[in-house]
């Protein structure tokens, strides 16, 4: 019993020669006193209590605390003094509590900025009652491959009539009117719509009244409902606005209802209503302009849906074959509509940031780790005070969950403001953008990423110091330095984080070099200096001519005239042309047909952008004239009818011959080819130029048109001036879509600007996160061997030697890591496929730069420890031992 | 240090307990003294060898403890220091 004792004080008391003294103290009095077994027992814990105590707060910064009775302490007591407990031993390490709460609020705040993001524009429900109900209603063509196309109005009115599956079904168009008043003539969009459309979104007037169905006669529909915005920003609120009237192009309308700011889905940008109606004379089935919304029967699938959307379609094709030859329809839910083609962006940026959270867990790991270490010793005198493994576990998860939630609570206030800054950064087109805020969704997703970080971070360490048996860590020397089993799991844990950074890295990589190849692109005309102006002639001083095809306006030609000569007398402007679409617009196209070519299938005939341009258009843009003319002021109604065609449109029709001299149709009406110009990519600049053909603007006159002028200077500077010019010809015309071409091609990228931007902000974040844990490792590692490294040195191997060795570990770590990485990023490329413009997921040259700046991150992050290393006194080093 | 000062050659942990205990009039947990111990060498107030034990210490080593020059100069200060706290103060307890 009392060698047993003895023993076990003596590997509880690892004070060399001095703890063999002591116990030879004990003895010596025990015989001298004449002592029992109990008292050797009694004074034999003593020793080792005190000693432990002592030598653990020298040892370790955190103190021991008391050790409290636990048999009488409740659960909730003793987890509040786990929590008191753990503050005061955190507290006594403010260093490295900072490095980690600034690590775990970047890395929460960022996760619950981008989830704010992301909930608001993929998950959040649409505004309406039972949103999955909404669907949206296609067409598609088979034949020329197209899939999101609208509906005839015939089309509609069989459909409504037919369909079951849908409880209602509306249509709408979109338009343009100049809101007239007592203020400037204002441009708002507007939505013309069934009241089947109002009545599935299921939107409930704020004030008066929806449309009724008698509205949706021709000739009974002049009446408009007015948006919250509008309401506000005109009408200053005025509830007495029902029943007055309005002037809508010029033509008094009677405004019925004030409808909420939710009444236009996101992503539409109507701010008033007015009723469709079908005039039987105006509607053709050729003719796609309305855009379905359905809200489904209750109980009906999509899939169901959609089955009896395509029987009715195919019903159709056959009887009127002639238009609706190959044409079907799909229905889609409203809310993917909605997100669109963003998803996978976001869904690449929320995966970016998580990897961001998993190397900010896995650093916080490392330096907990690094404390565990240290305070084995401590939670070995709580073991061996009857401490059970499961209260040492709960102490440390106590411990990291202190730790996360306060890193969670920073996270927020770093989310609130990454939030703003998103919002400012975002591209416009980015849905919903303005109802995005941090809301108690993103609080409760920030509680769990804490906690869930917290488990992850503080269950390594904790459960590695539970499984450990309190005498071994007791015994272990004073001097003995962290134990070789958690530098194995530093160095893995620091390959995985490695390794994680480089799938950034690429990412980042291959979004860099698609931007570059896509800002390098061509846009087929100068944009330098040139500035776009759209307007729309409405009113009853510019009625358009009812016949079809027009081909003289007399008053668009008189406008047309005034207008340029006004504008070229402002100062600054080098040239200036009018056009139906601006070079920003990607326009429409019409069927087209080479006169003396054999006759094509109905249905099957190619189409071409139809682009009305007027003199001067060609040289105001910089585009070039590879052959014959363009458009004089000599193309006018009643002279012969030209085209001009570019050169996708050549290589198309005229792969061979010379298409000068030939004619094509359109509109039914022939025209001459006197010219080819150069392609603009009218589609964007990740798309090929489609085929166009231009027409002489007096010889096809429109309503809608687009001012383009070269500026010396500012281009936005005359933008005044040119609104005074044009207030002097028709006050009543107002115009819109002021901009510069620099501006619409800057903006034409920003989404994927800020993908990239936000991406490479993460690879960043990543990059330093890992070679911060490539530190700490090799800083362990040149502690672990400073005995090693000693001896190297104490033997005579040069400093540069043991430098190397070090850089070395460094270099090991990042080339397993880049290796690991690679493959992921092979695997995570595809994520980003569709992001990707000119190069592939699997780009080489990517790859292959990844790979340096991982190692270059990693050497430099070694170069401190190995320069520690090479200080390394070797005397000192063998001393200590 | 006082009790180490006394014992002289004799000074080792189980003698500087009884030294401490006898004279003071009260216990010292043994724990701490050997801690105190611990940290007066490591402020170099004091320094141990070791020396062989008898059989009644089952052949363990005793820790044999000695001033350092700067222990003694802490003790002389000390003492002065306290001398001086005391000066013309014996008279007044007296009277009390």
């Amino acid at each position: 019993m009392t060698r047993m004792l003895l023993a076990f004080a003596r590997r509880l008391l690892p004070w060399g020669p001095a703890g063999e003294a002591a116990i030879g103290d004990l003895l010596e009095e025990r015989a001298r006193r004449g002592r029992g077994s109990f008292w050797l027992l009694r004074e034999a814990l003593g020793l080792c209590i005190h000693h432990a105590a002592f030598r653990t707060r020298q040892a370790l910064r955190p103190a021991v605390a008391r050790p409290s009775s636990p048999r009488r302490d409740s659960v909730m007591s003793l987890l509040l003094a786990d929590v008191r407990y753990a503050a005061r031993s955190l507290r006594r390490d403010p260093g490295l509590c900072l490095v980690v709460l600034v690590t775990l609020a970047l890395g929460v705040g960022a996760n619950v900025a981008l989830f704010t993001l992301v909930r608001g524009v993929l998950l959040r429900p649409l505004p309406y009652p039972e949103p999955d109900r909404l669907v949206i209603v296609y067409e598609n063509d088979r034949l020329r491959g197209t899939s999101r196309e609208g509906a005839s109005a015939p089309d509609y009115l069989d459909l409504a009539a037919e369909l079951r599956g849908f409880a209602v079904l509306g249509a709408r168009e979109g338009a343009d009117r100049t809101l007239g008043g007592p203020n400037e003539p204002l441009r708002v969009s507007s939505a013309r719509v069934t009241t089947g459309w109002l009545g599935a979104l299921g939107v409930r007037p704020r004030r008066g009244r929806l449309f009724t169905t008698d509205e949706e006669r021709p000739g009974h529909g002049n009446v408009v409902l007015l948006g919250e915005g509008i309401w506000r920003e005109r009408f200053g609120a005025d509830p007495a606005v029902v029943g007055t009237e309005v002037r809508l192009d010029g033509e008094p309308r009677t405004v019925v209802g004030v409808l909420p700011a939710t009444a236009a889905p996101p992503g539409f940008t109507e701010r008033i209503w007015e009723p469709l109606a079908f005039d039987p004379e105006q509607t053709f089935r050729g003719r796609h302009n309305l855009l379905l919304l359905g809200r489904l029967a209750p109980g009906v699938a999509l899939e169901q849906a959609q089955a009896e959307l395509s029987a009715a379609m195919a019903r159709l094709e056959k009887a009127h074959p002639d238009d609706n030859l190959g044409r079907g329809a799909w229905v889609t839910p409203l809310q993917e509509e909605v997100v669109g083609d963003v998803r996978t962006a976001l869904l690449a940026l929320m995966a970016a940031v998580g990897v961001v959270l998993l190397l900010a867990c896995a650093n916080v790991t490392h330096l907990l780790l690094a404390r565990a270490l240290l305070r084995e010793r401590d939670l070995a005198v709580r073991a061996s005070l009857g401490a059970s493994p499961l209260r040492l576990l709960r102490l440390l998860l106590v411990e990291s969950l202190l730790l996360g939630l306060s890193g969670g609570l920073l996270g927020v206030g770093v989310a609130v403001l990454g939030v703003r800054v998103l919002k400012a950064m975002a591209p416009a087109e980015l849905p919903r953008l303005a109802e995005i805020h941090v809301d108690r969704g993103a609080l409760l997703f920030a509680l769990a990423v804490s906690l869930l970080t917290a488990l992850v971070f503080g269950l390594l360490p904790a459960a590695r110091a539970a499984r450990r048996e309190a005498t071994a860590a007791l015994r272990s020397g004073r001097s003995a330095g962290p134990g070789a089993g958690a530098l194995r799991l530093r160095r893995a844990l620091v390959v995985v984080e490695m390794a994680l950074a480089v799938v950034l890295v690429v990412g980042a990589g291959l979004l860099l070099r698609s931007f570059a190849r896509l800002v390098a692109v061509e846009p087929g005309f100068r944009p330098e200096g040139l500035l776009v102006v759209e307007m729309q002639l409405a009113g009853p001083r510019w009625a358009f001519p009812r016949s079809w095809p027009v081909h003289h306006w007399p008053a668009f030609d008189a406008f047309s005239e005034d207008l340029l000569e006004r504008t070229r007398r402002l100062p600054g402007v080098d040239s200036v042309a009018l056009a139906h679409l601006g070079p920003g617009d990607s326009g429409w196209t019409t069927r087209v047909t080479v006169e003396g070519r054999p006759e094509v299938r109905p249905g099957e005939q190619p189409e071409a952008g139809y682009r009305p341009v007027g003199a001067g258009y060609f040289r105001t843009l910089g585009v070039p004239l590879r052959r014959g003319r363009t458009f004089s002021e000599g193309d006018v109604a009643g002279r012969p009818l030209v085209a001009v065609v570019n050169e996708a449109f050549v290589r198309q029709h005229f792969p061979a011959g010379d298409p000068i001299g030939q004619r094509i149709v359109v509109f039914r009406a022939p025209r001459e080819i006197v010219g080819v110009v150069g392609d603009v990519r009218y589609g964007g600049r990740d798309r090929d130029a489609p085929p166009v053909m231009y027409f002489p603007l007096r010889q096809a006159p429109q309503p809608a048109l687009a001012l383009v002028a070269r500026v010396a200077g500012d281009p936005l500077g005359i933008v005044p001036a040119l609104r005074r010019e044009i207030g002097a010809i028709d006050p009543e015309l107002a115009l819109f879509g002021v901009t510069t071409a620099s501006g619409f091609l800057a903006e034409s990228v920003s989404e994927r600007r800020f993908t990239l931007n936000l991406i490479a902000a993460f690879a960043v974040v990543a990059l330093l996160l890992a070679a911060l844990g490539v530190y700490g490792v090799l800083s362990h590692l040149v502690a672990e061997r400073r005995r090693e490294i000693g001896v190297r040195l104490a033997l005579g191997a040069p400093p540069a030697s043991v430098f190397v060795l070090v850089l070395g570990e460094g270099a090991r770590i990042a080339l397993v890591a880049s290796l690991l990485g690679a493959v992921a990023a092979l695997g995570g490329g595809r994520v980003l496929q569709s992001l990707l413009f000119g190069v592939g997921p699997r780009d080489p040259l990517t790859f292959l730069a990844a790979v340096p700046t991982l190692l270059a991150a990693a050497l430099l992050a070694s170069a401190l420890p190995a320069l520690r290393a090479t200080r390394v006194d070797p005397a000192d080093a063998l001393r200590s031992e | 240090m006082l009790a180490v000062l006394r014992l002289g050659e004799e000074a080792y942990g189980a003698s500087v307990l009884d030294e401490i205990r006898s004279r003071a009039g009260r216990r010292v947990a043994r724990g701490a003294l050997y801690v105190t111990l611990d940290r007066l060498e490591d402020k170099g107030l004091i320094r141990s060898r070791y020396a062989e034990g008898g059989p009644e210490r089952g052949g363990r080593p005793r820790r044999l403890l000695a001033l350092t020059p700067a222990g003694r100069r802490a003790l002389r200060d000390a003492r002065a220091t306290l001398l001086r706290l005391w000066q013309g103060l014996e008279s007044l307890l007296e009277r009390g």
